[in-house]
């Protein structure tokens, strides 16, 4: 990966934080989830990654992390899968069906990691943004049981902080999905209250 | 977690065996960074990790992620620094351009 050969390789003085998304869309998701994988077991305690809204499994069906994974680390097996419905997909059953091991267990993995950063007690991290309530602290994300829901869903906390964008206009607004857009003063406002 | 079980249920990596003829670095119970730097020109070179190593690598770091916080608190040494970055997107060659156009904010705890 270029960014490493140019910005220096993760090392004990060099921390590194992924926000997220680092799969899907482009050709090589496997590869740099892997990679970046590969690193935090190394260097746990230096290399963190958070959750993006890519890493999960309804955005890999449909933008190619999954479809790569079978492509290249093919193993299929029969596994239950909670059937679900995609926007693309309305109504499509996906229980009992075979699936491919290597995303299956990718897909676990992403459902375990942590959703924010916070480096050194003041810049909060995450890929999402801030939420749609403004009494949200940050005692009430460490209080975020994220390993009792594998998927972001539609609505709750794990959700916004996803899915949350910025957006010019001060204040919120609608955006693309079920989520909301917030501006400059409603983040500003989460900074007084909360940190 | 829901009552959906694991995919890594059934899955016994000791009796995956890795052939004589693979031509990459062996990986054992820790990671090491010849096994990445290997690992990195393979991937240049349009190869694949052989399929245990893959299992191997996601487990072990499911197991990490998930013991970790929902919001991880981490403090930068006075002698460190951090690189913030996402959205890579699944590129293997970023390139001068992805500094220009993606988020990369440098810090360190001076900051």
């Amino acid at each position: 990966m270029e960014l490493f050969r140019l910005n220096g390789f993760p090392t004990e003085k060099h921390y590194y934080l992924f926000n997220g998304d680092f799969v899907d869309r482009g050709s090589w998701s496997t590869e740099i989830a892997l990679l970046l994988y590969a690193y935090k077991w190394l260097r746990p305690a230096s290399f963190f990654i958070n959750r993006g809204n890519h890493e999960t499994d309804d955005m890999n069906r449909v933008y190619g992390f999954e479809g790569e994974c079978k492509a290249k680390y093919n193993g299929m097996f029969k596994s239950q899968v909670p059937s679900i419905i995609l926007p693309s997909h309305e109504g499509r059953d996906f229980t009992k069906q075979h699936t491919d091991r290597t995303f299956k267990l990718f897909s676990e993995s992403f459902s375990a990691l942590p959703l924010a950063t916070l480096v050194g007690k003041k810049y909060l991290v995450l890929h999402g943004g801030l939420f749609s309530d403004d009494k949200i602290t940050l005692d009430d994300i460490r209080k975020l049981n994220r390993h009792n829901q594998r998927q972001p869903g539609q609505a709750g906390l794990m959700m916004e902080m996803l899915w949350t964008d910025p957006q010019t206009e001060p204040g919120r607004g609608p955006s693309k999905g079920w989520e909301c857009n917030l501006g400059q003063t409603s983040r500003r406002d989460f900074v007084r209250t909360t940190v | 977690m829901g009552d959906e079980p694991s995919a890594a249920e059934g899955l016994d990596l000791d009796s995956m065996v890795v052939d004589e003829d693979y031509d990459g670095a062996r990986l054992e119970k820790e990671m090491t960074t010849e096994f990445i730097t290997d690992m990195l020109e393979r991937f240049k070179n349009g190869k694949k990790l052989h399929k245990k190593y893959v299992y191997q690598i996601i487990l072990a770091v499911q197991k990490i992620v998930y013991d970790e916080a929902t919001m991880v608190e981490m403090e930068i040494p006075d002698d460190a620094q951090l690189t913030v970055c996402g959205d890579t997107h699944g590129q293997l060659i970023f390139g001068q351009q992805w500094f220009r156009s993606a988020n990369i904010v440098e810090a360190n705890s001076s900051i």
